[in-house]
């Protein structure tokens, strides 16, 4: 089929504000007199309120303070588990952990405020900050500190490990991992008479509406959220908001002025959401043709000290761990366990990376234990046309690993470029090249039926003067979100694009079309759109530009305009059963393969990216230089999670908080990268487009860690793959 | 309160700035520039750059009082005849996600290319390699700057110059 708008390279809807500084983040919102809002976290780990005490010699004429007692509402954080306190009341379960706020005009002011409050806590000088130590109950936060338990099985372990020629046991480890926005979370907040508005950076302005509904026992229309530019979120900022925003409006409540909180870096990685630590146990079972037979993992989450969200992450964890593969006899048991630690969140991925990581990596070593090549095996194993998920999910049409596997040897040119990777190794005394891939997926859309429940709406609306307003309540972060909603309006309303707009996401002025998380927005938010436009063009004939806009005329009449809204309709194919983890988890998936070369210095273990060769399908692609630009993005990310971030921990908090110390990638260490795409178009995506934002952050890590293992015949189980880990096994096995 | 004198964007301003305040805060809520954003407040991450008396620096990590004399520029000042060199090709590349580290980008490429109109991946990379960016993975950054610096590469050829 053949699109104008849709998959043509048009200019970003934002990129001009953005390079001028015209766009305006949440800092850069000034009102005329305004406070600065500060919270008081907890200064131990874990341990018991027993008050706040502010210093009775200090002038606090100028200050506003809010502890648990002026909420007007619940004192619950809003999601999936409402287990966290808004403002600790008596259990402390992390550093940081929110007690009361502060607020004051001045900036300095504040700060000498902030020193002449202490807080009173008795120390319990037992905590658990991993999930090792969470297992062993060193201290029990919740009952027996699991929060979720939860399983996936197939056919039968038992028989198929006692049948299985080759059987290979191993354990993975992941860090936490930061999403390192450049912008850190930062929200503005005011009352207009009973009405409460919170604006700021943020995914989900439906999720920070429900939490204040909450915390302030307000009805929808009393409760406004808009949505500022936003400076990146990767997920972190899916469900911090719902806790600032409550939080700055507190402080609104009682200063009867806006009041802005905008957090400090180092205070942004202490105590914000970061993808959860994992722990992984798995074993695989082969027959004599090396067919994987059989798969047993234990995936183990590191919640932090509250569920919040947490069980969604598992079940996406859980549902990608299986990998793209058939394999007739599976369990995974899915574990999230209580820690010390700031509860864990959404991050790009959302516990794919983790399984992923586990799996990949795993997939490589059992090739190397026997014997055959890493391709090899994955040939064999590949789910094909027709084939299963272990949910018992039918994969008919839309399975292209093979294919994508196919184009990335053909593009790699493998046999030339072994050789050169064999020649380069026989004649370096001091470096070692290697080449590694990871197979991968990842479904778009929340997963089983969760899309039937957010029953998301979005519409258009068709002003007097011909042009058409986007109504979602989805967010432009970066990811090109507003653009690619503008197009897929323009081409389903076969109209020029710049008489597309977007209408401000703002709950008083667009629908609930549902967060901007799970890669969901093009394919899901999309759909919705391309067919409220097909309700407009039901309403209003027309055949040219000039046509269109007489009949416009004709049909609004007096009217100034007219909103045309949809509801997303499942498609009727996809069947899942939440209680026993069976059906159809996800609608699609896009399918992908990574190619790294990397270069190790046998003196200093260092690990230079050289090149990266991605190959994906993610159906119809609506804008390819920003799917690019997403797929490079979330390649650079992954390379971040694979070689260097890690949270290190220091007296049970969060000891690197910053950019010196917790390293992302700079514009010095990337690749050379060659991103290409496969279009199989999903028919229940709008033009066949699918979900990518995620997609490319589920296989860097494995794929890096199977270069390595390629490169010096060693295999790792911890990520980041740091220097120092290559060393110690390089060292032993030589 | 001291009294300091500077040229802004090319205007003369003179303010009143206590000896800890820092420049960052002064240009943002101050004089309502707010370009220059504050991602980290100790230097790390580039987003607050400005010129000071051409040259890139982290205005996070300069206290105002120490700007009397000199001359700043900010993102605001390079757009105010219209879009630069620059600007028009991030916009034309879609060099950017987010955005929030673009002003800080925008200043260091300025920099760059004030003072070598032909730079080389190489020379890009060096000189952008203080600006932290999360979303791109930087390579459209760099495809633009390495436009610009082949079309004065193909120009200065043409005319008989040097790349210099």
């Amino acid at each position: 089929m053949k699109h104008k708008v849709v998959g043509a390279n048009v200019t970003r809807v934002d990129v001009k504000e953005k390079v001028t500084g015209a766009a305006k983040y949440t800092d850069d919102i000034q009102p005329d007199s305004f406070y600065w809002g500060a919270q008081i976290g907890s200064n131990v780990v874990s341990g018991v309120l027993k008050g706040v005490i502010k210093n009775p010699d200090f002038d606090w004429s100028d200050f506003v303070y809010v502890d648990a007692s002026d909420i007007p509402g619940e004192n619950e954080v809003e999601s999936v588990v409402s287990d966290m306190p808004l403002l600790a009341t008596k259990e402390i379960r992390y550093w940081g952990q929110p007690i009361a706020l502060l607020a004051h005009r001045d900036k300095h002011q504040l700060e000498e405020g902030l020193k002449n409050i202490k807080i009173e806590i008795e120390e319990n000088p037992i905590y658990v900050s991993t999930i090792d130590e969470s297992l062993s109950l060193k201290k029990e936060i919740i009952p027996q500190n699991i929060f979720k338990k939860r399983k996936i099985e197939r056919g039968d372990i038992e028989s198929g490990f006692e049948n299985a020629k080759y059987v290979f046991e191993d354990i993975y480890y992941t860090p936490h991992q930061e999403q390192m926005y450049i912008e850190p979370n930062a929200i503005i907040s005011w009352w207009e008479g009973e009405k409460i508005v919170v604006k700021g950076s943020m995914q989900c302005p439906y999720y920070v509406q429900a939490s204040i509904k909450t915390v302030f026992h307000k009805e929808d229309k009393d409760v406004e959220i808009i949505q500022a530019y936003v400076g990146g979120a990767f997920g972190g900022k899916e469900d911090y908001p719902s806790i600032l925003g409550a939080h700055a409006a507190l402080l609104a409540m009682k200063a009867n002025e806006p009041v802005k909180m905008v957090y400090e870096r180092a205070q942004d990685i202490s105590i914000t959401t970061k993808r959860h630590p994992s722990k992984t146990t798995i074993k695989m079972g082969f027959d004599e043709n090396h067919k994987l037979t059989t798969l047993q993992m234990e995936f183990i989450l590191d919640g932090g000290s509250y569920e919040t969200m947490s069980s969604v992450i598992l079940a996406r964890g859980m549902l990608h761990a299986f990998g793209p593969y058939e394999i007739p006899n599976v369990k995974i048991d899915g574990i999230i366990v209580a820690t010390n630690t700031p509860p864990n969140g959404a991050f790009r991925g959302f516990g794919a990376p983790q399984s992923f990581f586990a799996t990949e990596s795993h997939i490589d070593y059992c090739a190397l234990k026997m014997g055959i090549s890493p391709f090899k095996l994955r040939e064999i194993n590949f789910v094909q046309r027709g084939g299963s998920f272990p949910t018992g999910q039918l994969l008919e049409n839309d399975v292209m690993i093979r294919e994508v596997y196919d184009e990335l040897l053909k593009r790699v040119n493998y046999p030339v470029l072994r050789k050169e990777i064999d020649d380069f190794n026989s004649l370096s005394n001091t470096k070692r090249r290697g080449f590694g891939i990871a197979t991968f997926f990842h479904g778009a859309g929340f997963t089983g039926s969760g899309e039937v429940r957010l029953a998301s709406i979005a519409g258009i609306r068709l002003d007097k003067n011909g042009k058409v307003a986007v109504l979602v309540a989805n967010t432009e972060m970066g990811q090109g979100a507003h653009t690619v909603l503008s197009q897929i309006v323009a081409e389903a309303l076969e109209l020029p694009f710049d008489m597309i707009y977007m209408e401000e996401v703002n709950t008083q002025k667009v629908p609930n079309s549902g967060p901007t998380v799970a890669s969901r927005t093009t394919m899901i938010v999309g759909e919705v759109l391309r067919r409220a436009c097909v309700k407009m063009r039901d309403a209003i004939k027309y055949n040219s530009l000039d046509d269109y806009l007489e009949k416009v005329s004709q049909y609004l009449g007096d009217k100034e305009s007219e909103s045309f809204f949809q509801q997303h309709l499942q498609p009727p194919k996809i069947k899942w059963d939440d209680v026993n983890y069976r059906g159809d988890a996800y609608g699609t998936y896009a399918w992908a393969i990574y190619g790294v070369e990397i270069e190790v210095d046998l003196r200093s273990f260092e690990v230079t990216l050289k090149n990266i060769i991605s190959v994906m399908d993610i159906g119809e692609v609506v804008h390819p230089i920003l799917a690019s630009g997403q797929i490079e993005g979330g390649i650079v990310q992954s390379m971040g999670y694979a070689l260097y971030e890690n949270i290190i921990f220091k007296n049970g908090r969060f000891w690197n908080a910053d950019f010196t110390n917790y390293i992302i990638p700079s514009i010095v260490d990337i690749p050379k990268m060659d991103v290409s795409f496969l279009n199989n178009p999903y028919s229940y995506g709008p033009f066949g487009a699918k979900g990518i934002g995620e997609l490319p952050m589920n296989g860097g890590a494995p794929a890096v860690n199977n270069a390595i293992k390629d490169a010096l015949g060693i295999h790792l189980t911890k990520l980041p793959l740091s220097p120092e880990q290559i060393m110690e096994a390089y060292e032993r096995d030589l | 309160m001291n009294k300091i004198t500077f040229i802004i964007n090319g205007e003369k301003r003179s303010i009143y700035v206590e000896p800890n305040d820092v420049l960052l805060d002064v240009l943002r809520d101050k004089l309502g520039l707010k370009s220059p954003k504050c991602g980290c407040e100790r230097g790390d991450c580039g987003a607050c750059s400005v010129l000071l008396n051409g040259k890139s620096v982290r205005s996070c990590l300069v206290f105002a009082i120490e700007v009397d004399g000199c001359e700043i520029e900010t993102v605001e000042g390079i757009s105010q005849n219209g879009l630069s060199v620059v600007q028009e090709a991030f916009i034309e590349m879609n060099s950017f996600q987010c955005g929030f580290c673009a002003p800080g980008v925008v200043i260091a490429t300025t920099e760059l290319l004030r003072k070598n109109s032909t730079p080389t991946k190489e020379e890009i990379k060096e000189a952008l390699a203080g600006n932290l960016c999360r979303c791109t993975g930087y390579t459209p950054i760099l495809e633009a700057v390495e436009k610009i610096s082949h079309h004065n590469k193909h120009n200065s050829d043409n005319t008989g110059g040097t790349n210099e």
